[in-house]
């Protein structure tokens, strides 16, 4: 015991010698350990936002939107059945995707009653009915940035979106409708009244100017129309699909489009991403979509990739710092104090109790350092990673970055394996460092003062 | 308890002529022994040399006819020989009383060291004041005089000191002196003094002469 504590105390007997290291090393470890926290907090959150959208990943596969609006199908029903037959067969069993396509040959008919004297208009161009499952509501929020009213909650009722930069004769009688009208759609023989309780800011994007009539509705209302989809599906591959594949995120992503188009809903963006290749090589001319359902996942993949790669960086360098600083304390604390090595051996100390005492004040010194810059570090860290996630946040729904952001276990973990390998690897070298140098030394020439 | 030089041969480097050749010599417990000689003639290194802080290169040095080389070289030096140098040789970032703490941690004192290490201070006329202080703020005599506690509390029969009043004045040379000759005297201790000073070496028991390294008695032995 009162080695270790002599030690220690010797700490404080040199600290002139250790006061100006330790500020450089502690400016040092604080930067460092600041680094790592910054980047490995960032890619945690980013690595499981990525992982909450497996699944609602939205690969949309059409001609253009254009073409849609004009009214000229841009494939035939047999060359969507080709394509929903690509998807089924081959793709299905490779990517394991949940829902393709759909294709309703009926005939469309939007009437719109506004307001309290029915007054009547006719849409007589597409409208596109979105069905979502209420409990994966959040998931699609991002996309329904309402500008007035609320977003549905009861079936029946729905949210349109409306452009008031689209001068389109349609458009202009679609832009009309407001809180409390009624949308009817007529499909085939069947006929469903949405009423409006939301309606989703405008101009978001410049899409928007050709696909604005969007009505946005519980699952349950949209369903109405699936007859239409199983009837015309007529997918000659789905009996080959896993009944299990057909997931509640399938469901409540079913599209019923009053157009031409196709969607597949993903398990995995990956796959996502390797099904867009093989269907562009195999389907020339469509227009593939790839439609992360909220935010931009390109960008967040490569924010991961980035900080992922930073992180390991840092780590490095953090790693890096300790074992030089450790190897330059102990190089320090030998060479300046081989007098009192002298001393010390030339009494009697033992080489290994000697080597004991050295090795325990300088990972006292270092590690002290280590731990209390790692702890002070999450100062400045903090603004940096707030930062940071203010910029995740605004690439995904914020429910999600809700729901991730206190997602940190795996940050501490990471750090403290990081910092642990390091002080070993800082505790090894010191202890062979010391130990060659101790082992080595002879005191007589810095002792005897020869006459 | 009887140290014994036995043809002691040391230089060193090979190609460097013998600092010491052929030394022989004996010194006994209870004993204030002198070393004198001119400057370079092997005084320092044959204290060195009994020290165990380097091997010579031929003959023997045994206490109580055991060769030291049988001895572990830690416990002789805790143990067995004390050395005491003209440059104090302490601990400087320590204070006086941890200086002699650690001696006796070293020498595995198994009472209580604090305690102990006091006494032995004020044996040597260190207050409990200046026991505190570093030992940087102590004088050079006082230093020296803690040098000497540490020495002390290694318990050990023999005690080299190397010009131990070579940095001081005559008054704290006397009262080094003195402290050495109660301390013989205490605990029947051997002790070797190297010095050029005919003062010094007329306060002790024998008075032995290193020249051309070999070691003879003086005629002016008491």
């Amino acid at each position: 015991m009162y080695w270790l504590t002599n030690s220690l105390k010797n700490l404080y007997r040199s600290r002139r010698r250790y006061i100006p290291l330790a500020v450089m090393y502690f400016i040092l470890v604080c930067g460092a350990a600041a680094g790592v926290y910054t980047f490995i907090r960032m890619n945690t959150a980013t690595e499981a936002i990525l992982r909450e959208y497996a699944g609602v990943c939205e690969v949309g596969v059409s001609k253009s939107m254009a073409d849609i609006y004009e009214e000229t199908p841009p494939v035939t029903k047999d060359q969507l059945l080709s394509l929903g037959g690509s998807y089924g067969t081959d793709e299905a069993k490779i990517s394991k995707y949940t829902f393709c396509t759909a294709d309703v040959s009926a005939e469309y008919k939007a009437k719109a009653e506004i307001g309290a004297d029915g007054e009547s208009i006719d849409i007589n161009s597409p409208v596109f009915v979105f069905g979502y499952e209420p409990s994966l509501t959040y998931l699609y929020s991002s996309e329904l940035e309402l500008g007035e009213g609320e977003l549905f909650k009861a079936p029946g009722e729905c949210v349109i979106s409306k452009n008031e930069n689209n001068t389109s004769p349609d458009m202009v009688s679609w832009n009309r409708l407001s809180l409390g009208d009624t949308v009817s759609l007529a499909v085939g023989d069947d006929r469903v009244d949405y009423k409006i309780v939301g309606i989703i800011a405008e101009n978001k994007d410049e899409d928007s100017k050709t696909n604005r009539r969007m009505i946005y509705t519980p699952l349950e209302s949209a369903e109405l129309f699936d007859k239409y989809l199983t009837k015309d599906l007529s997918l000659p591959s789905s009996s080959t699909l896993e009944p299990e594949l057909f997931t509640p995120e399938a469901s409540a992503g079913t599209m019923i489009n009053l157009g031409y188009s196709a969607v597949a809903f993903l398990e995995s963006p990956d796959l996502l991403f390797d099904i867009n290749d093989r269907i562009i090589d195999s389907i020339p001319g469509f227009n593939i979509q790839l439609s992360p359902m909220h935010g931009d996942f390109a960008a967040l993949t490569k924010l991961t990739e980035t900080l992922a790669s930073s992180s390991v960086l840092f780590i490095i360098a953090f790693a890096l710092i300790i074992l030089i600083v450790t190897l330059i304390t102990t190089f320090r604390l030998i060479s300046e104090r081989k007098y009192e090595i002298a001393v010390l051996r030339s009494v009697g100390m033992p080489k290994l109790r000697l080597v004991i005492c050295y090795l325990i004040e300088n990972l006292a010194f270092v590690w002290g350092i280590t731990i209390a810059a790692a702890a002070f570090s999450i100062i400045p860290a903090r603004p940096a990673v707030g930062k940071v996630l203010d910029t995740i946040k605004q690439m995904v729904a914020p429910e999600i970055f809700t729901a991730i952001s206190g997602f940190g276990g795996k940050v501490w973990f990471y750090s403290s394996v990081s910092v642990f390998l390091a002080m070993t690897a800082a505790a090894a070298l010191t202890l062979i460092f010391t130990a060659v140098s101790i082992l080595r030394f002879r005191p007589l020439e810095i002792l005897i003062r020869r006459d | 308890m009887k140290l014994t030089l036995n043809d002691v041969y040391y230089r060193y480097k090979s190609n460097l002529p013998y600092v010491l050749n052929g030394v022989s010599g004996e010194f006994e417990s209870g004993n204030l022994y002198a070393v004198t000689g001119e400057s370079g003639c092997g005084k320092t290194t044959l204290m060195s040399i009994i020290g165990n802080l380097d091997r010579p290169e031929k003959g023997t040095i045994s206490i109580d006819g055991a060769d030291i080389k049988t001895i572990n070289e830690d416990t002789y030096r805790s143990k067995y020989v004390a050395m005491i140098f003209q440059s104090y040789n302490l601990l400087y970032n320590y204070t006086a009383v941890d200086n002699i703490i650690l001696m006796l941690n070293i020498s595995g004192y198994k009472g209580d060291c604090k305690e102990r290490a006091g006494e032995l201070l004020n044996e040597v006329g260190i207050t409990p004041e200046k026991q505190r202080r570093v030992v940087t703020e102590l004088s050079g005599g006082e230093q020296q005089r803690v040098a000497i506690a540490r020495a002390v509390a290694s318990e050990s029969k023999i005690i080299l000191a190397d010009e131990p009043t070579g940095s001081l004045d005559s008054k704290n040379s006397e009262i080094i002196m003195e402290i050495f000759s109660e301390i013989r005297g205490r605990y029947n201790t051997c002790i070797i003094i190297v010095t050029h000073s005919a003062e010094i070496a007329s306060k002790c028991d024998k008075v032995m002469r290193m020249s051309e390294g070999k070691l003879s008695y003086s005629e002016t032995c008491k």
